[in-house]
């Protein structure tokens, strides 16, 4: 009887604890969000949708990568012929100048760009089921949303296919180990096909205005989404589209180039000039690397002798005639970019980075015009561009209306004397090299590899570059360690 | 006691068994890596390596590339040993003599390691095992680009690493050259005028072997030939007419004769591609103190372009592509017109310090008055120094005290001797044509540079100066009596009694070669302070030293 007793008590005490226990059963953290309970609401959306930009600017915690802007600014510029290593520049920085071009290369590491496509995917993937759970989530707000992720996609693509060639396309969300997909390199050719698609799907979704200047400079507006369709025909040669891309920018009549006094402003005291079409919002918290890599004392960059003496020159006769970008944007005496350092310091560098404005725009037209047989049109958008710089006489190639060739040079030279270190220059040379089946390869590109690379290396690197597939970077080594389907581009194997 | 005997025994086997068991399952791995060595690496893949294999094996340098150490390896592939042994009429690798085939490995084996990103348009940085170096290159066929040695040996796989160095795998066995230069010129019609006047100039046998310097140091040499037809295009058709036109003594074996000068300076000193040639701006070459200038415009190596006294020279192309021929003792190039030395006579050399390229582009600051900008190290392409930085200035002048060539002036960081300071600056001048010059260095006096010992081309010249002494122009001191000591009075805006406006001889040079030359201050004193340099004037020594003076709007007053 006793042991009877005893024996129910112990069932019942045992009872009480497994019941008890339900509570700390429980996996899902306390201090933390999991995937089931995100997308519930708008402002998880929204808040989704910044952290794409955030992505662009900044490092998510727990990363450690360089910003994606220094890899878009030594990608677009360090194999062109404005910027050269300094004493203080890494193995990897001169290893590009000496036109050897390696797997291990920490610099062609495109992480950085898959991260920002992954949050992308992951709106795109994830925002059609808010209007679910929170009906005050309009379709129209939704549409915004999904533009913008469509759109900085596209972008990253767009970045990744001139860069690489043939990329992998990831369309979905990698969200969990579950989701890791070892996939093959799609052509470049069908890249950009998913980047028009992309395009053309964010266009009508897109807002036209934020109502707010820094949110309509520092995020995708419907104009954002057309500046990059122009870029993209410009690329893939289909000019008409290009026009009409660039005409819907020019007709909204929002958009003007900054003259005179105001110049230093497209990159200082904030920027987000009335030039502007979009640029990375850096600020206080989140800053650039650019006074670092261009104006300290360690400095890895310096401008090439060419910057003054070919591509800007000095009016030597006149010292009151001077190119406002030359002196702005470069400070001669000491060979340094001061582009991203007006006002700035080493501790306080957040000038922004420049990805469209309203000049590019126009010199995408000019260039587009040209193609087309439109050389008058073109160049007098050209001259446009010039005057509000006060370029000089000695840059001017004054190359006739029917010399689709000479003008299709000027507006290339007019580019990089434009968008100097904007991580534009290596882009826009292979464009323009590329061009009809690599018509023009001596002229635009290796007349500008004679005289950047070191003389000593001359010839080995013009004839690296007379290969075509030497003009996309190398996969990283740790890619394909990683990835087994993925094969190295053909110039590297 | 069977029992007793039997128990332990029992015991004892059954932990043997038990100790037998467990050991097999322990498996230590005794090795530290499993990549394998150059020879190891090469077995494993007989499809492209077992013909080259033979020719290591019967070599007998088999264990040796097996072995530790640090190497490149340059392994041609089977397709192209057949045709290698085709080329020299032998059917199988054993037909070939071992001390020749151990030959022929070394001339395939560098003693480091060297990978593709070391290639260049030149030779390589080490030579092989062989003693002579390699050649490498990008070639482009039919649109794909690949790496070349030697010309002819493209480079299938680069840069495979093993555990011994790296190896690169060829589709051409590198044959080493056969020929000196003299026999390359020899053999080929178009070089007869060239060769013959090495002959008669005894240069042909200087050409014709390999000297070592004590015994180790190998004397390579470079020539650059010139062919019959640039010959011709100068007017001269033969040999004769060659001779006639430079042979002064008329006996050509004499070191003084103008054609053994002539022909002596078509040999430089030393094993130069073109890629070397275009990596230094001066040459020396056989004919005493002659140099050769090279440089590089767009794509074409030009000789000799140099401006001489304001006057441009237009240079002589170098042919690339019957150029970089490798010969067993050097490098043979082809020159596209004459090559010949220049005479010149030695010109005075007025060097305004101030006028340097990177400040001639401050348009706004250059020469304008009111204006200075500094520079750090590295900024001026032709002016050095060890620390701190350099301004160029440039302000109104003052008759009694700065009046200086065009208004401006170089003031480097305090010239002193005190560590981690500005211990010196260097300066490149102009061209300066071969002679004897006197130097005067023309200056402001100010606080530092305290006896500075003045190198010229690292020679070091008799006089010091003191950027600090003033005393020397006091109004009751002539013209006559300041240039007796070694002074003068430069500067034509300066009042006669400026105290502070200075220039002191420091020495005489000997300008061997017509080039640009180096000027280095090194401060003997450690005393802070400006250092104020206006000019240095290099003037032949026997033309007029104290005229023209110079005026502070840029004029000479002669």
């Amino acid at each position: 009887m006793r042991t009877f007793l005893y024996k129910s008590l112990l069932l019942i005490a045992l009872a009480g604890t497994l019941g008890s226990c339900s509570k700390w059963l429980e996996l899902r953290p306390a201090d933390g969000i999991v995937g089931d309970d995100y997308w519930k609401t708008k402002e998880q959306l929204a808040a989704a949708v910044t952290g794409i930009y955030a992505s662009m600017i900044g490092l998510p915690s727990g990363v450690s990568d360089r910003l994606q802007v220094e890899y878009l600014f030594m990608w677009g510029e360090a194999r062109a012929d404005m910027i050269m290593p300094t004493t203080n520049a890494g193995n990897e920085d001169i290893d590009i100048y000496n036109v050897n071009l390696l797997s291990t290369n920490s610099i062609f590491s495109w992480r950085s760009l898959y991260r920002t496509i992954n949050y992308c995917n992951t709106v795109i993937v994830n925002a059609p089921d808010v209007p679910a759970n929170d009906p005050t989530l309009t379709q129209e707000k939704l549409n915004n949303y999904l533009s913008e992720a469509y759109a900085i996609r596209a972008l990253m693509y767009f970045y990744l296919a001139r860069s690489f060639g043939d990329v992998p396309l990831k369309l979905t969300a990698t969200t969990s180990d579950d989701d890791l997909v070892q996939l093959p390199k799609t052509p470049q050719a069908d890249i950009l096909k998913q980047v028009v698609a992309d395009l053309a799907k964010a266009e009508p979704m897109a807002v036209l205005t934020f109502g707010n200047r820094a949110s309509d400079k520092g995020k995708i507006t419907r104009y954002t989404i057309n500046a990059i369709q122009a870029d993209v025909y410009l690329w893939m040669e289909q000019y008409t589209e290009c026009i009409t891309a660039c005409d819907k920018i020019i007709s909204s009549g929002k958009f003007g180039l900054l003259t005179g006094v105001n110049l230093p402003n497209l990159f200082s005291n904030g920027g987000n000039t009335n030039e502007s079409i979009f640029e990375l919002q850096f600020d206080a918290q989140a800053q650039n690397p650019f006074v670092g890599m261009f104006t300290n004392s360690r400095r890895r960059y310096q401008i090439t002798p060419a910057v003054m003496e070919t591509i800007y020159t000095v009016d030597y006769v006149n010292s009151d005639s001077i190119d406002y970008r030359g002196s702005l944007w470069v400070n001669s005496g000491a060979n340094a970019v001061v582009k991203y350092s007006i006002n700035a310091t080493a501790d306080a560098s957040y000038n922004h980075w420049m990805m469209y404005r309203y000049a590019d725009v126009l010199l995408m037209k000019a260039e587009a015009l040209n193609q087309t047989g439109s050389g008058r049109q073109a160049l007098d958008i050209l001259y446009t561009v010039r005057r509000r710089s006060h370029a000089l006489e000695q840059t001017d190639l004054n190359p006739s209306e029917e010399d689709t060739d000479g003008i299709a040079d000027f507006i290339l030279q007019e580019r990089g004397r434009e968008f100097a270190f904007e991580g534009k220059r290596w882009y826009d040379i292979l464009r323009n090299a590329k061009r009809e089946n690599y018509r023009r390869l001596s002229q635009v590109l290796l007349s500008m590899v004679i005289s950047t690379v070191p003389p000593e290396r001359q010839q080995t690197a013009l004839n690296k570059y007379r290969d075509f597939n030497s003009h996309y970077f190398p996969i990283h080594i740790y890619e394909l360690q990683t990835d087994k389907n993925l094969v190295q581009n053909p110039f590297y194997q | 006691m069977k029992i007793r005997m039997l128990k332990p025994v029992f015991v004892m086997v059954v932990i043997l068994t038990a100790g037998i068991f467990s050991c097999q399952k322990i498996n230590i791995v005794t090795t530290t890596t499993t990549a394998t060595n150059l020879v190891g690496y090469m077995e494993k893949d007989p499809a492209t390596y077992s013909e080259f294999l033979k020719i290591i094996e019967r070599s007998g340098t088999s264990s040796y590339l097996n072995a530790y150490g640090a190497y490149t390896l340059f392994a041609p592939n089977n397709a192209a040993v057949k045709t290698y042994l085709q080329l020299i009429g032998k059917t199988s690798v054993e037909e070939i003599d071992p001390d020749q085939l151990k030959l022929l490995v070394k001339y395939h084996l560098l003693s480091d390691t060297i990978r593709t990103p070391q290639f260049t348009d030149g030779k390589l940085p080490v030579p092989t095992m062989h003693g002579e170096y390699l050649i490498t290159g990008v070639k482009n066929t039919d649109g794909v680009s690949r790496y070349v040695v030697n010309r002819s040996a493209v480079v299938l796989t680069p840069d495979v690493r093993v555990g011994n160095g790296i190896l690169h795998t060829t589709d051409h066995v590198l044959i080493p050259a056969q020929k000196t230069i003299a026999k390359l010129l020899e053999e080929n019609t178009s070089y007869s005028i060239f060769t013959q006047a090495l002959k008669a100039t005894g240069y042909f046998k200087t050409l014709d072997t390999l000297v070592y310097l004590n015994d180790t140091t190998a004397r390579w040499l470079t020539v650059l030939a010139q062919k019959d037809a640039v010959f011709q295009a100068a007017g001269i058709a033969s040999y004769e007419a060659l001779k006639a036109r430079y042979s002064n003594l008329g006996d050509p074996m004499q070191p003084k004769d103008s054609l053994h000068l002539y022909v002596g300076y078509h040999i430089l000193s030393g094993l130069k591609y073109v890629a070397d040639l275009v990596s230094a701006p001066a040459h020396e070459t056989l004919a005493p103190q002659e140099v050769v200038l090279t440089a590089l415009r767009g794509d074409t190596l030009r000789i000799n372009e140099e401006t001489v006294a304001g006057v441009f020279e237009k240079g002589v192309d170098v042919n690339r592509n019957s150029s970089d021929l490798s010969a067993t003792n050097g490098v043979l190039h082809d020159v596209s017109a004459e090559v010949y030395i220049k005479v010149r006579k030695p010109t005075p050399v007025y060097f305004d310090v101030a006028d340097q390229p990177e400040i001639r582009k401050l348009t706004a600051k250059f020469r304008k008055v009111g204006n200075f900008v500094t520079f750090n190290l590295g900024d001026l392409a032709d002016i050095t120094w060890s620390a701190g930085t350099v301004t160029y200035n440039c302000y109104a002048p003052d008759p009694t005290k700065g009046a200086y060539y065009w208004n401006d002036w170089i003031t480097p960081s305090s010239l002193r001797t005190r560590a981690g300071q500005n211990n010196w600056i260097q300066f490149k001048t102009p061209v300066v044509i071969k002679g004897k010059y006197k130097i005067w260095v023309s200056y402001r006096r100010d606080a530092g540079g305290i006896n500075c010992q003045v190198y010229f081309n690292d020679v070091l010249m008799p006089r010091l100066i003191n950027f600090n002494d003033y005393r020397y122009g006091a109004s009751t001191i002539t013209d006559e009596e300041l240039q007796s000591q070694g002074w003068k009075r430069y500067s034509a805006t300066a009042a006669f009694n400026n105290t502070v406006m200075g220039c002191k001889m420091v020495g005489t040079a000997d300008v061997t070669t017509t080039g640009r030359h180096l000027i280095k201050f090194v401060p003997t004193g450690d005393v802070g302070g400006n250092t104020n340099i206006d000019m240095i004037h290099l003037i032949p020594e026997d033309m007029d030293q104290f005229k023209p003076r110079f005026a502070s709007d840029g004029s000479l007053v002669y």
